[in-house]
């Protein structure tokens, strides 16, 4: 076509990649605007030089060497190729472009030169790098997450670990709180320790006498259970044992024995067929650890695990140290509680007369009954004993101020200083005169009581009672034929003041009477009215009128611990005399 | 420390391996050469957020033992590994217990 090179020119001059011809001694003869433009150098400027003399030492040489290649081969390049490097036009920044060279030969196929297209890149290879990168940081931080979430998970299952101990040995603490009868809450820890954290649980203690003795088992299977108990009553734990409980109690060691080795078993056995027991069982791990007090090892925890294939952990380990500083601390709690328990009982024994004594024509029946915790000794009191007269009774009822050891202390004080004066003079008023300045002069209380005093003459038929009352609720008569009295008198608390004022009331009390000598514990209630309580009492009696001194003094009691709402909260005592 | 400890720790360090494994080859084709990656401590604390910084010829070194494992320096735990060898950004080290666990893992 005619119009052919025009085109070509068009095209060579305007098209938007770069193209150049290089002659055979590799000079730019032709290039176009584009490519000139990427170089930084004019048209002109290539004309008649060489890609080193263009465009540098570095990428020049390359440059040339690819356009030698293609001479020298005489094939173009398969594909374009991507050239990496600096241009006049920018010194030191690296540019990219994609390269074709293939060769121009004439119509005699003489190789004319060697023509070039190039496209620059740089952009492409700049946006792919930044994506690279943006790729690069977004699977890092997609691991980081992952391994974060990896931790997190651990943290919240120890931290559920942790979460189940504290409520596990909580509710160990809840149980071993319920009671003082140690061996009953201990056998419901172990019960709670299997499966939570053991197959097996058993207790074992050192009694005062030095016995091993396993207090408590627990298997989530009872027949299992059952074989405990049996085994540890059959082959009772020693303290020369070589592994287990008794070796745990005599080192003061804790024992982990990971997997339980069938030559353990073999030192362990007592004797074949405990051999083959303890084989039976497949035990796979076992943790035993000491109950220590402050002062004594005095038993050891001992847990196992078997069908379940568990084994023990640190964190294990831990848990059962911390039940067992527990339930050693509640076996030594329950231990000093019953310790105290029979000393106050045996304290208040003897704060009480043993047995009433026969009183001639008279009936006597007395009840007592402690409030609180059965540790309080003290308070309430009630004697009824001969004095130094012939045929004179005394009997009386009082109350001391508090409860625990010095009040225990003061009623002793009080029974005995009155039974003592009583062999002198039998007279109420100056027995209790006496009391009076014995408490005064007992420098180490500052606690008071309340006292009645009767001063019994029994005869056939009859008795001539003297009363005297220290500040105490005065007694009750009630009359064979149902008439119900207050025996009217009055007096100072005794222990109080110097100088107290006692008086006396006389009167006769025929067959069939009775008279109620009482501590408030009968009459004072939790109510707003202050005189129900008094007249419960005299109801109850007016009641009872004709019955026998026992039957009215379970009556009273009775009626006492019923008006309380919950347990009494002061001791109930009352005596009961009716003449016959 | 107990075994079963030891293995869950070696069962924690084993899943953060793993992570960085597939971290190395995925990043691979994005790296420029001796481009170093922020890999995932492989030390057992739950609380470890903290980075090691490897080149991938560098972990290929420690991925090459099933037993060792490039921990940020001090996150070590000498009661079931050993320091293999320390370099300035992590510290290898060898695991001693829970190889069991560590190998089958794999």
């Amino acid at each position: 076509m005619p119009e052919s090179p025009a085109l070509l020119d068009a095209l060579f001059t305007h098209a938007p990649v770069g193209l150049t011809f290089w002659d055979v001694d590799l000079r730019y003869r032709r290039i176009n605007e584009a490519l000139a433009a990427i170089n930084g150098r004019s048209v002109a400027e290539h004309v008649g030089r060489t890609p080193v003399e263009v465009l540098g030492e570095e990428l020049g040489a390359e440059v040339e060497q690819r356009l030698e290649r293609v001479l020298a081969t005489g094939a173009a390049t398969a594909e374009p190729v991507e050239v990496t490097g600096a241009t006049p036009a920018q010194p030191g920044v690296e540019r990219h472009w994609l390269v074709s060279y293939y060769p121009v030969v004439d119509g005699a196929g003489e190789t004319l030169g060697v023509a070039g297209a190039v496209i620059e890149v740089t952009e492409l290879r700049r946006v792919e790098a930044e994506r690279g990168r943006a790729l690069k940081d977004a699977l890092v931080a997609r691991a980081h997450a992952q391994a974060a979430q990896l931790r997190a998970e651990e943290a919240q299952r120890a931290s559920e670990r942790a979460r189940e101990r504290t409520e596990f040995l909580a509710e160990a603490g809840r149980r071993m709180a319920t009671s003082m009868d140690f061996e009953t809450t201990l056998q419901e820890v172990a019960e709670i320790t299997v499966p939570a954290i053991a197959d097996w649980c058993t207790i074992t203690i050192r009694d005062a006498g030095g016995e091993l003795r396993t207090v408590a088992a627990a298997h989530t299977d009872p027949a299992r259970t059952s074989l405990a108990r049996e085994l540890a009553d059959r082959y009772r734990p020693r303290l020369d044992d070589v592994a287990g409980a008794g070796h745990v109690i005599t080192t003061g060691e804790p024992e982990l024995v990971d997997d339980v080795p069938d030559a353990l078993l073999i030192t362990a056995a007592r004797d074949r067929e405990h051999l083959e027991i303890l084989r039976g069982l497949g035990l796979r791990a076992s943790l035993v650890v000491p109950l220590r007090t402050a002062d004594a090892v005095i038993g050891a925890l001992a847990l196992a695990m078997a069908e379940s294939g568990r084994s023990f952990d640190s964190d294990d380990a831990s848990l059962a140290q911390g039940l067992a500083a527990r339930a050693a601390l509640h076996i030594r709690n329950a231990q000093l509680y019953t310790e105290r328990s029979h000393i106050a009982k045996t304290l208040q024994a003897g704060l009480l007369p043993r047995r009433l004594p026969e009183v001639p024509h008279v009936e006597v029946a007395a009840r007592y009954l402690a409030a609180g915790d059965q540790n309080d000794v003290g308070g309430d009191f009630y004697d009824v004993f001969p004095t130094g007269e012939e045929g004179v009774w005394a009997a009386l009822i009082g109350d001391v101020t508090g409860k625990g050891p010095e009040a225990a202390a003061l009623t002793s004080l009080v029974r005995h200083t009155l039974r003592t004066a009583a062999i002198r003079d039998a007279d109420p008023i100056e027995n209790l005169q006496v009391l009076n300045r014995a408490m005064l002069a007992d420098t180490l209380s500052t606690r008071f009581c309340t006292v009645v005093y009767a001063r019994v003459c029994p005869s056939p038929g009859s008795a001539l009672v003297t009363v005297a009352t220290g500040g105490h609720p005065p007694p009750l008569v009630l009359r064979a034929g149902g008439e119900l009295e207050r025996v009217d008198v009055r007096g100072s608390l005794v222990g109080g003041v110097e100088d107290p004022e006692f008086a006396t009331r006389t009167l006769r009390l025929h067959a069939g009477d009775v008279m109620v000598l009482y501590t408030d514990g009968v009459t004072e209630l939790r109510t707003r009215d202050p005189s129900y309580g008094d007249r419960r009492l005299a109801e109850t009696l007016l009641g009872h009128a004709g019955r026998d001194a026992a039957e009215i003094a379970d009556a009273v009691q009775r009626t006492a611990v019923a008006l309380q709402s919950g347990p009494p909260r002061d001791d109930i005592a009352l005596l009961v005399l009716r003449v016959r | 420390m107990d075994d079963v400890t030891a293995t869950r720790l070696a069962l924690n360090e084993a899943r953060f391996r793993e992570l960085n494994e597939r971290l190395a080859s995925d990043v691979a084709p994005l790296l420029a050469p001796a481009e170093a990656v922020a890999f995932v401590c492989e030390c057992s604390s739950a609380a470890c957020r903290d980075t090691v910084a490897l080149t991938l010829d560098q972990y290929a070194v420690v991925r090459a033992d099933d037993l060792l494992f490039a921990v940020v320096p001090g996150h070590q735990v000498p009661e079931v590994e050993s320091v293999e060898r320390r370099e300035d950004t992590f510290v290898v080290v060898r695991k001693r217990r829970g190889q069991d666990v560590v190998r089958r893992s794999r």
